[in-house]
């Protein structure tokens, strides 16, 4: 194999890789807001499952994509309140409250799917959002395509966690955030309303977890299926963890990961052969192994998953 | 007092939440009333439901009891479903392995140990990374959950694949002899030793929990990692201790699920909740507050709303999705519930205290 | 030079908590351009009428005002847009962020964080104040002392015109101290209102202004500068003396059963909490530690017990070393500790009273046999905590969160005593509790004594310690002193000793942690 057709071959997988890891960005960089105010919540998978129906459907009866995705994003919004009034308000156990919204999220989409589509045999498909090719950059060999060649909502996901990364580190509000985080009760004596905080960021989690379920659906597999998500909330998690609760080493270890997820897919297509799910395991072993090697380096935010107690 | 307070209020929100989900009946065109009423009536009332029912409970009650143990030190592990299908790939391939080699009696032994010893196994590597990395155990016992069901389908549809499948194009392995299966009341269900064995779990975890030292050390350290300092509790060997119990037992339970129910290892990956004991048994396990003995009835509960959902599945096409989103709510509503009313009570003695 | 007004008058402020009357009738008077002490034992009640002050209490009787009028503060918010500031012991600093972005939290200035605008702003505020900090730098870098200084500056920055600060030399070097001193001199003549809760002697010579001394919840003594003396403070905060015939022990010196060498220990923040303390506990006698919270008793307490790290230094029990060997050596050995701080530690406070009476000794028999908890074993003990000591409580399967603090002590004071041991450590046993029960405990320690073992008696309560002990230590800044005799007791003196003054450390022994 010489040079050129190596390096079309990486193109060509990086091309592919892009939007597969967009769900996982869009739940990361909500899921991050979370956790940098101190709240877990590991709903993201079954937020993200509602954002996936809801936008497929929505998608699928109007053909109105922004409304679709604004609908999947309000939707994960949504159903991200319980979470928030059972862990601000009641400042119940948060790992409970997460799995149990998980279940929810993941009950409720597989039920409103097959009630509204029980009559067809095969699963319905809608066509697959076209991509915005930038004039000329996006005909730069190689990279031209992978950044420049995407559809719009990737877009709109970047520049929310581009944002996100401003927001966090250069406005007030996000350094109120942050201080929540670390030290709720400094953060209240200095007149910053803790619980204002964490509802606010458990409901921009909702929301991006609802748009980057959406995305699942209507970008990459243009047709919705049981469990869809297939634990990439989790994995989002997971990579906030090995992003440091930083929104770009965050984007980084998405990227790391959609790497090696498309890796094993293009491996595999080699190797028929082999069952391809022997080669489905891998990337959630690779998370495995990422997680652990940045372990002993990582700091948590301080007040993470301890519910807040006022006048502690 | 206090005790009966907790328990009318669990069953109370719990019994909420199954009557808030049955508003989804409503997209199908069936009123949630008859709709519950159906689902009851098929799930506990006819005979063949309470089969369904009762055997259908046996494994959940297995792993539900083992994750009591860890559940009790607020240790949460999530991979009892990757711990579940380790098991049941380690018990069957002992069974195919030597079948006919050795008396039925004693392979179903040794598929028994290998079980458990796969679910330890599973169970292993996030443990270890929490207690010497401090990693959270959450997202690595699930991670674990997500290789195993991939490795299963991926052993099935290609080293274990059976002969049967092959032919017909639908994954699985080769079934177990017959004179392997957990002898049974009603035949190839698990209302017989399967059933025996839950029950035995169930006694022992019991004794474990209450009784034993160990249990006692678990409840210190749920409690607070300060106080079982002051106490002087080995509070790493006791964190290992309880997951590879639970790993273990979660283990034995695929193997139950296999030789007495199943026979033949399926595919999981795109399989419904429905059959994923490993995760329903985390919510069967919290709303017994975490009793072996209550998780007998709270297992039975839960298998029998799937049951009804069976059979509303059959009689008005209602997805069994439904209920998935009936444990999340269950799962959600109860512990609130009780939280709400006896917290409050908690919280001002706590205050008037300072 | 004297102003007329008072920039807060507290009038009447009356705090009660259930069990104590935490402030009295207590009235004060702030006014700008002075330095006010607030002087008191551990439980005289200065930090909760601070509290009150900037908002985290409301008082149940009393009044505020300030600037003339009546206000009603309802929260640190409130109190700092009225002028008040506070610094606590634990900073209220968020360790990762810089000095500046600790002082950019909860701003209204606009959206964006226009740090660079904020940081010329802080630096006007170090000019004017005279007080220099390194605002780039993350708290968690700073030294303690740099850490306060960018508190004070913080409060300063957001107009508190009354700074209040709790304790505020117990962790700094006399360098250090001379430094805040100076700056407190000139925030002082700028017209601020500096109100020093503190505990220290000299300190408090060379700096006030004007002092207010509280004992038990009330206002003993008021002063100005003049004609103040070290003996008039002292007396002013301890009292009177105390009958000390009562509890006397046969003579003769027993045998060392505890004995500490050189003991050095890390605090939290990695300081150094203990140095090189040394001092035995004889067998028969109760050995007194006193001094004020926070000069290392804790930590010296939890070395023993066996719950934190001796860095240096031997703890030695009838012969063997047990230093670093964990608790459940210490009581396998007979050691037994009564801890503080009941909630967090004593005992698992959802958990029922039958599995907190065996916390520490669920491991051996009787209560626990081939692995499994002999629970009827465990009900009769604790039974026997609850009639023997008095418990109030519905029965032994009552949840210890339901029992009151007193109670709640009573059974931890019953089960480390029922159990079989040699020495036991108590720290503050008696806090808490009403007097019938207090002279019980009491009763209870002479007893052990008189049986022939011994006790290390810590407690912030110096009458207590004057009753009962045999002979005292003074812990001050980490040090353990010389012993004083019961002979030798004298309140005023060692009262002193627990301020800083005379203090007299035994021959020989210094710090060997570097600070």
């Amino acid at each position: 194999m010489n040079v050129d057709t190596l390096t079309s071959f990486i193109a060509i997988m990086l091309v592919g890789m892009v939007p597969r890891a967009m769900p996982i960005i869009s739940a990361a960089t909500g899921e991050l807001v979370d956790q940098n105010a101190g709240i877990l919540n590991l709903g993201v998978e079954g937020l993200m499952l509602i954002g996936t129906i809801v936008g497929f459907l929505t998608d699928f009866y109007t053909g109105n994509v922004i409304l679709a995705f604004f609908l999947a994003g309000l939707s994960g919004l949504l159903l991200s309140m319980l979470h928030a009034f059972a862990s601000v308000s009641l400042k119940a156990d948060q790992v409970v409250s997460g799995t149990a919204i998980w279940f929810i999220g993941w009950g409720v989409s597989g039920v409103i799917y097959r009630a509204l589509f029980r009559k067809f045999l095969v699963p319905p498909t809608i066509s697959p959002l076209p991509h915005l090719n930038i004039p000329f950059l996006s005909t730069v060999p190689v990279i031209g395509p992978i950044i420049f060649g995407q559809d719009a909502v990737a877009y709109f996901i970047i520049a929310v966690l581009i944002a996100t990364h401003y927001f966090l580190f250069h406005t007030q509000a996000g350094l109120n955030l942050r201080a929540v985080g670390e030290d709720p009760r400094t953060a209240e004596e200095m007149g910053v309303n803790p619980k204002l905080y964490r509802y606010a960021a458990i409901m921009f989690g909702g929301f991006m977890a609802g748009i980057g379920g959406a995305y699942l659906a209507i970008a990459i597999t243009g047709t919705f299926y049981y469990n869809l998500t297939a634990g990439i909330g989790f994995i989002a998690v997971a990579l906030i963890y090995f992003g440091k609760w930083k929104p770009f080493r965050t984007l980084l270890g998405c990227l790391i990961y959609g790497t090696v997820y498309l890796l094993f897919l293009t491996i595999q297509t080699h190797f028929q052969s082999i069952p391809y799910q022997f080669f489905a395991m891998w990337p959630y072993l690779a998370i495995l192994i990422i997680i652990a090697a940045v372990a002993s380096r990582s700091r948590a935010p301080s007040s993470l998953a301890k519910p807040y107690e006022k006048g502690e | 007092m206090v005790a009966y307070a907790r328990v009318f209020l669990i069953v109370f929100f719990t019994l909420l939440a199954v009557f808030l989900s049955s508003l989804l009946f409503l997209l199908f065109d069936l009123s949630p009333i008859a709709g519950l009423i159906s689902l009851f009536q098929i799930g506990f009332g006819s005979r063949q439901g309470l089969i369904s029912t009762v055997g259908g409970a046996v494994p959940l009650l297995i792993v539900a009891v083992g994750l009591s143990v860890p559940f009790t030190a607020r240790v949460w592990n999530i991979g009892g479903q990757g711990q579940f299908v380790i098991g049941s790939i380690a018990a069957t391939w002992v069974g195919l392995e030597l079948a006919g080699t050795l008396p039925p009696g004693l392979i179903i032994i040794l598929a028994m140990f290998g079980s458990f010893l796969g679910g330890v196994a599973w169970v292993l590597p996030p443990t270890l990374m929490k207690i010497r990395l401090g990693i959270n155990e959450v997202i690595t016992t699930l991670m674990m959950n997500f290789i195993a069901v991939f490795l299963l389908d991926y052993l099935i549809a290609g080293p274990m694949e059976g002969a049967a499948a092959a032919v017909s194009h639908e994954p699985s392995s080769a079934p177990i002899p017959s004179s392997l299966l957990l002898p049974a009341v009603v035949p190839r269900t698990n209302i017989g030793v399967g059933l025996l064995i839950a029950f035995l779990l169930a006694l022992g975890l019991f004794f474990l929990l209450k009784f034993t030292r160990l249990g006692y050390e678990l409840r210190v350290i749920g409690q607070s990692h300060d106080v079982a300092k002051y106490a002087g509790i080995p509070i790493a060997r006791d964190i290992l201790l309880s997951t590879v119990i639970s790993g273990g037992i979660a283990g034995i339970a695929g193997m139950v699920d296999i030789f007495g129910a199943t026979g033949i290892l399926l595919p999981q990956v795109f399989s419904d909740i429905t059959t994923s004991y490993g995760y329903v048994g985390i919510p069967v396990a919290l709303i017994a507050s975490l009793n072996p003995l209550a998780i007998i009835g709270s297992a039975i509960f839960f298998s029998g709303i799937l049951t009804g959902t069976y059979g509303l599945e059959l009689a008005y096409g209602i997805p069994t999705d439904v209920v998935t989103a009936v444990y999340g709510l269950v799962m959600f509503l109860a512990p609130l519930g009780v939280y709400l009313s006896l917290g409050k009570r908690r919280l001002t003695l706590a205050k008037a205290k300072q | 030079m004297t102003v007329d007004a008072p920039i807060v008058s507290m009038k009447q402020i009356t705090k009660t908590f259930p069990g104590v009357v935490a402030n009295d009738q207590v009235s004060l008077d702030l006014f700008p351009q002075e330095i006010h002490v607030l002087l008191g034992e551990n439980g005289a009640g200065k930090t909760t009428l601070m509290n009150v002050l900037y908002g985290f209490y409301k008082p149940d009787s009393g009044e505020i005002f300030v600037d003339n009028k009546p206000v009603r503060i309802r929260s640190p918010v409130d109190a700092q847009s009225l002028g008040i500031g506070m610094v606590f012991q634990h900073f209220s600093l968020i360790e990762i962020f810089t000095v500046l972005e600790n002082f950019a939290i909860g701003r209204r200035e606009g959206m964006r964080l226009k740090l660079s605008g904020l940081e010329a702003k802080v630096k006007e505020a170090e000019q004017q104040y005279n007080m220099q900090v390194d605002v780039n730098r993350k708290v968690e870098e700073l030294s303690i002392a740099e850490k306060q200084k960018a508190e004070i500056l913080k409060i300063l920055f957001r107009g508190a015109r009354i700074l209040i600060l709790d304790e505020p030399t117990s962790m700094l070097t006399p360098q250090e101290t001379e430094a805040l001193f100076k700056n407190l001199n000139t925030l002082k003549k700028q017209g601020k209102c500096i109100v020093l809760i503190t505990h220290k002697l000299y300190e408090i010579l060379e700096v006030a202004d004007r002092v207010t001394v509280l004992r038990k919840g009330r206002v003993v003594f008021r002063s100005g500068r003049e004609g103040l003396t070290a003996d008039v403070l002292a007396e002013a905060a301890m009292g009177r003396s105390v009958n000390l015939e009562e509890f006397k022990r046969a003579e003769g010196k027993g045998k060392a059963s505890l004995v500490v060498k050189g003991l050095s220990v890390r605090g939290d923040r990695g300081e150094r909490a203990v140095a090189g303390a040394s001092f035995e506990i004889q067998q028969g006698e109760i050995l007194g530690v006193a001094g004020i919270a926070g000069n290392g008793q804790r930590e010296l307490v939890e070395a023993l017990a066996g719950l934190r790290k001796v860095e240096e230094g031997n703890v030695l029990f009838e012969g063997a070393d047990l230093a670093n060997k964990g608790v459940r050596e210490r009581i396998r050995q007979g050691i037994r500790y009564i801890p503080e701080d009941r909630k967090r530690r004593g005992v698992a406070i959802n958990l029922p009273l039958t599995h907190n009476a065996v916390l520490r000794d669920h491991w051996r028999s009787p209560y626990e046999q081939n692995q499994v908890i002999r629970f009827k074993a465990v009900r009769e003990f604790a039974r026997r905590i609850i009639s023997e000591f008095g418990v109030v409580t519905s029965s032994e399967s009552a949840i210890a969160n339901d029992l009151s603090g007193g109670n709640l002590q009573k059974f931890i004071v019953g089960r480390e005593f029922l159990r079989d041991s040699r020495c036991i450590i108590a720290e503050n046993p008696t806090a808490g509790l009403d007097v019938a029960s207090t002279n019980y405990v009491r009763n209870l320690l002479v007893e052990y004594r008189n049986a022939g073992k011994g006790v290390l008696l810590v407690s912030g309560d110096l009458d207590e310690l004057l009753t009962i002990s045999d002979r005292m230590i003074v812990m001050y800044r980490g040090r353990a002193s010389d012993y004083v005799e019961r002979g030798n007791f004298d309140k005023f003196k060692i009262g002193a000793m627990m301020l800083g003054e005379s203090f007299q450390q035994p021959q020989g022994e210094g710090p060997q942690l570097a600070p």
